[in-house]
């Protein structure tokens, strides 16, 4: 049998366990409880839990095949960072109330994810490859330039300040006004219909991690695809942000597990990823809400968690030796 | 990252730079919070006041003709934004700091700041004080009195504080612990802020009567998860930031239950100066506290 | 098949191709030669369709049809490339690459059928490479990934085959097999390959017809007896060379 087809076998009970912990983990007591008001709190964080491991996993791994770069992830690459600076511009604009926090927030983070990944992009094409290296740099670079952009936002902001410091730790603990609920059923919307935008095009994919001539080659256009995908997994990770903030490394870490399992094919891969990055996040925020009376930002731990595997990753491919 | 490299290098020229200095004599020697020995040669008349509690301070005390630079959020009295903005302790304007040509500057802190140190660099007298407790507030008003000459008159500032408590506290002593209320002050809302009872808030919560719910959180003040406040069934809301409404509140997720929500004793709007500020007004603060907890 | 008219091709300020003519019908083996920077890769590019069309002028015209008016897809189904360099940045096995091949006759989500894996499994027999059809592709050595690359143009069944130094990293035996199966396609299903290669020898033995390029300009075409002479090959490459001839299939050989 197919060795992800196996993996499916385990992933599906494993992911109701994660489910049920999620549920069950919380500072007002380990369990199902039968107060169904702590729980009616739980359950959407769980919820963007699952909503945002998916769409960042499967953002990573789109960016991934896109880029024909197995470092790409939409933290490294500087997108959570431009999105991260939207959402706080947002929230300093004074657009994070009614309307304006149902839209503008999102808009906003799209807009400079976007803008983010369009530098990164054109910084380190050479010719019509991305090498590895030129990505990280550049990512490096676009990632600094946003940083700046968002202290010179920390410094001007007043009373906005926390909110926006919590938005870079990442955290899943904003969700609980009515008002975040319909966020989160427009978040659930985008993630949901990008992932499967980037499942239907999983052979072109494929064919788009060959490199530019070759995926042209073989019947693609090139050019209006990648803006597609990239357009996707922007929306994904500006989705992510604008609820939960900056949560780095689920898109590195979670496609190169799946790859583990499923191989490189990006139809087997997207919806391998997107159950594992899932099952992780709401695990770690699972964690996050347990090991302290405080909200542990779970940006934290899953960067703790991917800093290590990111090392991992680049020693063995110093071991290959393109 | 930047910031702390910057005073790093600070650090070092500041280090560079220290020689002993004379000591002088003349008009106070004073030892501040931080345990630094402070001699002032004259009664200062120039003086910054780095923190809105110690300004209000200085104007209780009468001495705001020796004011001449306040911080932005100084905004008690109003006469007090008159006076010549030198930003804050985190974004100070330094420049205009030195251009008042200031004899002392007043900061509060736990701990010496960077700023604290270019003002000891360029040898300009620096008061500390902590404000965490009622303690420190008296603490604090009795040494402003010896600078600003008027030491009578903090003492009866300080009188009058006790006054007001002594009342306050034999109200509170005749109801018993677990009849008080449970109190949960919200702080922020994205993410929902708290305070411990270690924080200047969680001190009035109980010097008012009430039980701060989120007392235990380890820090002054922390980020925690809603599902803390409907566990613990507060029966008093005080909403001391202005992001939230009473309507916001109650349409949160799973609130519904809580029996500050069900009895609709949210209470936002609250002026936040006098009860979060460890000023000479707290006193305010603690009655505006005692009335919500205690209201017939 | 593919006609060429006057086809120029420059890079900013610098020309690659200049007028460039020549037409190719079905059924032949075609040798595109010429030293290092005469403008082979850049032909061969043109003709894949695959450089931005601003820096050319001229026209290129396949089965009599303006290569513009083709889409990626339709232009994939008539043609098949192999490129000089594979750069694999993920570890597909050798029979998933040679199977891609087959996509440009699949909508998405469509999975691949029987007749696709029967294509697959030929070509890749074909290329002496089935047997490394589970190998990581990045395991495979130099040699062995030319060989799934070609076994994937193949599998693209299309018409013509442009193939840029495909018998770079084969060994002598790869290197006549791949070339024999070029000539097979050729001679059975009318097949056009148009080929870059290094080794004139290689080109004398295998092809119809050669086409020699200096500075972008082609400077002869004809049989490998017209093309490859001292007269015509010494002031392009720039050296003495002479001709003999193959004492078993009797093809004109050039050596230094």
């Amino acid at each position: 049998m197919r060795r992800d087809i196996k993996a499916w076998y385990y992933l599906a009970p494993l992911s109701l366990l994660t489910i049920l912990l999620g549920l069950a983990s919380g500072p007002a007591g380990f369990g199902l409880l039968a107060d169904h008001q702590v729980m009616s709190i739980r359950l959407p964080r769980v919820l963007l839990g699952l909503l945002a491991g998916a769409g960042l996993a499967s953002s990573g791994a789109a960016l991934q095949a896109a880029l024909g770069n197995p470092l790409a992830e939409p933290y490294l690459l500087g997108v959570s960072g431009g999105a991260a600076f939207g959402a706080a511009l947002a929230l300093l604009l004074g657009l994070s109330a009614g309307l304006g926090g149902a839209v503008g927030l999102p808009l906003f983070s799209l807009a400079f994810g976007l803008l983010a990944l369009y530098v990164v992009y054109s910084l380190s094409k050479v010719g019509s490859r991305l090498p590895a290296e030129t990505v990280i740099l550049s990512g490096i670079i676009v990632n600094a330039f946003f940083s700046a952009l968002i202290m010179l936002l920390l410094a001007l902001a007043g009373r906005q300040l926390q909110e926006m410091i919590y938005l870079l730790m990442g955290n899943l603990g904003m969700i609980f006004g009515a008002q975040s609920l319909y966020l989160l059923w427009v978040c659930a919307a985008v993630i949901i219909l990008c992932t499967a935008y980037l499942w239907s095009q999983g052979r072109n994919l494929d064919l788009l991690s060959l490199g530019e001539q070759p995926a042209q080659s073989l019947g693609l256009k090139v050019e209006k695809l990648k803006v597609r995908i990239l357009l996707a997994s922007a929306l994904m990770v500006a989705a992510v942000v604008s609820l939960a903030g900056v949560i780095g490394f689920v898109g590195l870490v979670v496609p190169h597990l799946a790859r583990m399992i499923s191989g490189p094919k990006n139809s087997r891969l997207l919806p391998l990823s997107v159950v594992l990055g899932a099952n992780l996040l709401v695990l770690a925020d699972a964690l996050a809400r347990t090991i302290a009376p405080q909200e542990i930002p779970v940006g934290v731990i899953t960067s703790l968690l991917g800093v290590p595997f990111f090392i991992y990753l680049l020693r063995r491919k110093k071991r290959t030796a393109l | 990252m930047k910031r702390s490299l910057y005073f790093i290098f600070l650090l070092f020229l500041l280090g560079c730079s220290a020689q002993p200095r004379p000591q002088i004599k003349g008009f106070l020697t004073i030892t501040d919070d931080l345990g630094r020995t402070v001699s002032l040669g004259n009664a200062p008349v120039r003086i910054i006041s780095f923190a809105p509690s110690i300004t209000e301070m200085v104007y209780a005390l009468g001495g705001e003709e020796r004011i001449v630079g306040v911080t932005a959020w100084c905004n008690w009295p109003p006469q007090a934004r008159e006076k010549t903005g030198v930003g804050d302790m985190i974004n100070p304007n330094f420049e205009r700091m030195v251009s008042l040509k200031p004899d002392l500057a007043l900061m509060i802190g736990s701990a010496p700041s960077p700023l604290l140190k270019k003002f000891e660099a360029l040898d300009i007298p620096v008061l500390c004080f902590k404000d965490e407790t009622v303690a420190d507030i008296q603490r604090a008003l009795k040494v402003l009195g010896q600078v600003l000459e008027c030491p009578s008159r903090a003492d009866s500032l300080n009188r009058e504080m006790d006054l007001q408590l002594a009342v306050i506290k034999t109200a509170v002593d005749q109801v018993a612990m677990e009849k008080r209320p449970k109190v949960f002050a919200e702080l922020g809302s994205s993410p929902l802020f708290a305070a411990g009872d270690s924080s200047f808030i969680g001190q009035m919560i109980s010097l008012a009567g009430g039980i701060n719910i989120t007392g235990n959180i380890p820090s002054s003040y922390a980020a925690v998860n809603p599902e803390l406040v409907v566990k613990n069934d507060p029966g008093i809301i005080i909403v001391l930031h202005p992001q939230a409404s009473r309507k916001e509140i109650e349409q949160r997720l799973g609130w519904q239950n809580v029996p500050a929500v069900r009895n609709g004793k949210i209470y936002p709007g609250l002026d936040q100066d006098v009860i979060l500020r460890p000023g000479p007004r707290f006193t305010e603060g603690l009655k505006i506290l005692h009335g919500i907890f205690y209201a017939p | 098949m593919i006609t060429v008219t006057d086809l120029s091709y420059s890079y900013g300020p610098l020309k690659a191709l200049d007028g460039v003519s020549f037409s190719l019908p079905k059924g032949k083996v075609v040798g595109l030669l010429g030293p290092n920077g005469s403008g082979k890769s850049t032909l061969c590019l043109c003709l894949a369709g695959i450089l931005d069309k601003k820096g050319s002028a001229g026209e290129i015209k396949i089965s009599s049809q303006d290569m513009g008016s083709f889409a990626p897809e339709e232009l994939a189904l008539q043609m098949a490339v192999v490129f000089q360099d594979n750069v694999f940045s993920f570890d597909f096995t050798a029979y998933e690459i040679v199977l891609m091949g087959r996509s440009p006759y699949l909508r998405p989500l469509q999975p691949e059928g029987p007749e696709d894996h029967q294509i697959a499994e030929k070509a890749m027999r074909d290329c002496d490479c089935f047997e490394l059809k589970d190998r990581p592709i990045r395991s495979l050595s130099g040699g062995e990934r030319q060989r799934v690359v070609l076994a994937r143009a193949l599998a693209q069944a299309t018409p013509v085959l442009l193939l840029d130094e495909p018998t770079n990293h084969l060994d002598l035996k790869h290197q006549k097999q791949i070339l024999s199966l070029v000539r097979e396609l050729a001679a059975n299903k009318g097949v056009l390959s148009v080929v870059v290669l290094h080794d004139l020898n290689l080109a004398g033995q295998f092809c119809d017809r050669l086409l020699l390029l200096d500075q972008g300009r082609l400077v002869k075409q004809g049989t490998p007896e017209e093309v490859l002479t001292p007269e015509t090959l010494n002031p392009v490459y720039q050296i003495n060379v002479h001709k003999i001839y193959h004492p078993v299939t009797g093809s004109p050989q050039i050596i230094i």
